[in-house]
């Protein structure tokens, strides 16, 4: 067999000022053409891997043997790294440019680079002009744009960050094309991801890395992943109207009218999935039912009154992308008690609905820790607890447990799942067909130029 | 379309020559003067005294609008910044001043920091980064045009972000509404809920971008080549 490509021996790394180890006598080989999948749980230390990896670990202590492919040189990475947020790894203002920017550090001659760029781009199935804008791309057409951004570094290992957690499902099944593409052309692959179902036919072989750490060999199959949840709390809808929308429009930017003639009503206690393509408009959606920006076109109603902050506020409640950016207090009580105290009350009864919702979200164990310092997954769920206390009408979620591990996922939809059992309307965004959540009693399909309510 | 090699070879062709909607929307202020302008206007500002100063200058900023082709959304940015700063601007030259001179003074000088601003916010917004980028280079070390043009085009994705991140917590109950700035009661809020989660998200954005920036092999010693947008290939 030909010398491995990326050798890690009893490779251990402890963040600076952590006490305990992120990585731990990890050993791996990783060989050319090969496709490799790493999953485990949120926080298990799968992006500090990567990170080694690509040799951007940042300070630490690190103890045995890496070996990875030689740095830059001649025009070429010796790895290629997509992580997951496009928002934050997006620096030029044209397509062309941004697959550029890798050529510029490369410090490839400026004629040879247009060749270079527009092969990658049509690598990834990413077919616009160069001068095109960035901004205006969806999600999922900016992850291309970064794959192809990385691919225009003509790596020898190719790493991906969670590339479901931006995907939708036709975008899943392309990059499953592009990938069987470089695994054949010799470039060595290695994905993070929680749920690699969708590249199961790819995947030469499955590691795992445990909570403490540690790198296990294992087969990953569709049965191993967590399964939807049983509907075993339902609670049929009332007969309130809690959202009305007739003839709505929204336009974003200058793009024009993203979808129009929407009209569609949700009812008090459902639980309504929104769903759609990456750029179909569900969080453009989300934004207008909480009041974020008004349609261009069209009547809404929410909570019976047209939707603004000031009024909305205290009756609906909004969890958005990365959920634990809004997080301030000092312990993880505070966080969740923070709307209590503003709605008044006394100290011990403000002590005893804390203590209850801290219970209801199994975080009571948690109660005095800062929530700054608490797991990926237990952000995300204090996050989900701190706008559930002031008890919302309404809960607008615009995929905010993306990147998420199936534990914590569970969790989550556990919770939320007792709230709606008390009457709370629930309407969440997904771009995967198979998300484990819970049943719902309708979806509301963004698709074509318009909103179509389907019951289920 | 998909699976295709990327290493195989295009013609540019292909694509060149096409223009964005922008740029495509005609004549446009040169570069180097839009920003010899912006420059001016702004260094004006401060050493105007006035208000027929600044009402000239207000003029000449609606010129730079019309001219670099800008969205007029940003004067309603400007305006919104406008209110915000005068409201604790004259509020503490009254406290200082009186009412007689504190009112006028106060709001002479918020429209100066204004007007000091609001050239390069129009800019910032017509200039794409590759050019800044490229013009930058010719003054400085190819890195830090990079770093600088980066770091210019930061504060309004780091805006869009608070932006976010003050509706979730208004909705969450916080009291940081403008209405509610007015009791003193509500300002442990406004830094609480809003300016210190934006501290932390500034500096975490900031770690991203700089990590984001190794990943694509960025570093401060090597030489870098600089791309040409498609008008001038």
């Amino acid at each position: 067999m030909n010398s491995p490509l990326v050798e890690l021996r009893s490779f251990s790394f402890t963040y600076a000022g952590a006490r305990q180890a992120t990585l731990r006598d990890v050993s791996l080989l990783l060989h050319s053409g090969a496709c490799h999948c790493l999953t485990g749980a949120t926080g298990s230390g799968k992006s500090t891997l990567a990170l080694a990896l690509k040799g951007l670990l940042p300070h630490g202590s690190s103890s045995g043997y890496l070996q990875r492919p030689a740095a830059a040189e001649s025009g070429r990475a010796g790895v290629g790294l997509v992580m997951q947020n496009p928002e934050t790894q997006l620096f030029a203002d044209s397509i062309g440019e941004e697959v550029a920017f890798g050529l510029e550090n490369l410090a490839v001659p400026a004629a040879d680079m247009a060749s270079r760029v527009l092969a990658a781009l049509q690598a990834v199935g990413l077919d616009r002009p160069l001068s095109g804008p960035v901004v205006p791309l969806s999600m999922g057409e900016k992850y291309r744009l970064l794959l192809a951004a990385t691919l225009v570094m003509r790596p020898q290992l190719l790493i991906l960050d969670e590339p479901a957690a931006q995907l939708d499902s036709a975008g899943l099944r392309d990059l499953r094309q592009v990938l069987t593409g470089l695994k054949q052309a010799g470039i060595a692959i290695l994905i993070c991801e929680h749920r690699p179902s969708f590249l199961f036919n790819l995947i030469d072989h499955f590691w795992r890395l445990d909570e403490q750490g540690r790198l296990h060999p294992g087969l990953h199959t569709q049965e191993t992943e967590a399964q939807p949840f049983v509907d075993n709390k339902s609670r049929l809808p009332g007969e309130v109207v809690v959202i009305n929308a007739s003839g709505l429009a929204s336009r974003r930017g200058m793009a024009g009218e993203i979808w129009k003639d929407a009209s569609f009503q949700v009812r008090r206690g459902e639980r309504v999935l929104v769903q759609g393509s990456n750029g179909a408009g569900k969080s453009t959606l989300l934004h207008l039912l909480a009041g974020l920006q008004p349609p261009s076109r069209g009547n809404l109603a929410v909570l019976g009154r047209k939707p603004s902050l000031a009024g909305l506020r205290g009756r609906l409640a909004c969890l958005l992308q990365n959920p634990q950016k809004q997080l301030f207090e000092d312990s993880v009580a505070a966080e969740v008690g923070f709307v209590l105290r503003r709605a008044g009350g006394g100290r011990t009864e403000l002590a005893e609905k804390v203590s209850a919702l801290l219970e209801t979200c199994g975080l009571q164990h948690l109660a005095d820790a800062s929530p700054h310092k608490l797991s990926f997954g237990q952000k995300h769920l204090v996050a989900l607890a701190s706008v559930l206390a002031s008890g919302p009408e309404l809960l607008l979620l615009d995929d905010p447990f993306a990147g998420l591990d199936d534990a914590s996922l569970k969790r989550a939809w556990a919770l939320l799942l007792e709230r709606n059992s008390h009457g709370t309307t629930l309407v969440w965004t997904s771009h995967h067909a198979d998300e484990i959540c819970p049943c719902p009693h309708a979806v509301l399909r963004v698709e074509g130029g318009t909103i179509v309510r389907q019951s289920v | 379309m998909f699976g295709s090699r990327f290493d195989e070879g295009v013609s540019p062709r292909v694509c060149l020559g096409r223009k964005s909607g922008v740029e495509a929307a005609g004549w446009s202020l040169p570069l180097a003067a839009k920003l010899l302008i912006a420059f001016a206007l702004s260094g004006l500002a401060v050493a105007c005294r006035g208000w027929l100063g600044i009402a000239g200058l207000l003029l000449g900023n609606l010129g730079l609008l019309v001219l670099s082709r800008a969205d007029w959304a940003i004067l309603l940015q400007a305006g919104r910044l406008l209110i915000g700063q005068s409201l604790i601007l004259v509020s503490l030259y009254v406290i200082r001043f009186g009412w007689a001179q504190g009112i006028a003074a106060g709001a002479q000088l918020s429209c100066q920091l204004l007007l000091a601003f609001l050239p390069g916010m129009i800019a910032l917004q017509t200039i794409p980064r590759s050019q800044l980028t490229s013009l930058l280079a010719r003054l400085l070390p190819s890195q830090g045009a990079f770093v600088l043009a980066t770091t210019l085009h930061f504060f309004p994705l780091l805006l869009r972000e608070m932006k976010t991140l003050y509706a979730s917590q208004v909705l969450r109950g916080c009291r940081i509404m403008p209405r509610d700035l007015f009791k003193p009661w509500c300002w442990q809020d406004f830094v609480q809920a809003l300016l210190v989660p934006a501290v932390v998200l500034a500096l975490a954005l900031a770690g991203d971008i700089a990590l984001a920036a190794k990943a694509r092999e960025f570093t401060p010693q090597r030489q870098r080549t600089i791309w040409l947008s498609e008008d001038r290939q």
